[in-house]
């Protein structure tokens, strides 16, 4: 409580957190209201924020590719909206993918074109999102990776071609 | 579609990226981030399109069990 009230959060900061927390409440609402199995499917997107999401994206902040910005809410050192917002896109994929009558095969695709067009929305104004507060400029979202150094995927996979060849 | 989409019973399908590529677009021109506009204009466009498509398709769907379900004849 204490960080709260001592760490100012830029405004556009705070109404996202808001707006995704208000979003989610209301996912959860119509998905106790609508579906047949509310307990499990509540159970399933804990689960997804706290035992998935919550931990790829620390392991990812741990490993140093890329920081948030602080929030009220986090979860370690990810703020609680980010997997709140793959949950909802998640959950509501789902419910669109349960009434269309398309292959089993072809829905992962069709969600991850749906989690893959609110990335491309949702990720650009993060990434913009800078703000200096009390004297110290922070992003809330701010990628550490330097697309020259040897640490990208890029890089790395050209080294382990050159490692094939010279075998 | 399984089952046809109705407005009542599955706004949230809709609603929800509705509202966070709204919210997207909204803070991108408040914050004056015109290099990305494009980029978040773009991705809210097919993503909204799509939803369209399947809610289109969804409509067409219903209409024509409906026909069948009154239909007496030979």
């Amino acid at each position: 409580m204490e960080y709260l009230f001592h760490t100012l959060i830029p405004a556009p900061w705070l109404l996202a957190d808001l707006l995704t927390l208000l979003v989610s409440l209301f996912v959860v609402v119509c998905v106790i209201q609508k579906s047949k199995y509310p307990v499990s499917v509540l159970l399933e997107g804990f689960g997804f924020v706290f035992l998935y999401a919550g931990l790829f994206e620390n392991f990812a902040v741990v490993r140093g590719w890329y920081v948030y910005g602080r929030s009220l809410l986090m979860i370690g050192d990810v703020p609680l909206s980010v997997p709140l917002i793959e949950m909802d896109v998640m959950m509501v994929g789902l419910w669109l993918l349960q009434k269309m009558d398309i292959p089993d095969w072809c829905k992962p695709f069709v969600l991850g074109l749906c989690g893959m067009l609110q990335d491309f929305s949702l990720d650009p104004v993060a990434v913009r999102q800078v703000f200096t507060v009390q004297g110290v400029t922070s992003g809330r979202w701010t990628w550490l990776i330097d697309p020259s150094s040897d640490s990208t995927c890029f890089s790395r996979l050209s080294c382990w071609r050159s490692f094939g060849a010279e075998r | 579609m399984k089952t046809p989409f109705t407005w009542k019973d599955d706004f949230p399908v809709f609603a929800v990226p509705l509202i966070f590529h709204g919210a997207d677009i909204l803070f991108a021109i408040a914050g004056g981030f015109t290099e990305v506009l494009w980029l978040v204009l773009l991705a809210s466009v097919v993503h909204c399109a799509l939803l369209g498509l399947v809610w289109m398709l969804s409509k067409s769907r219903g209409a024509s069990q409906r026909t069948q379900e009154f239909y007496v004849g030979p």
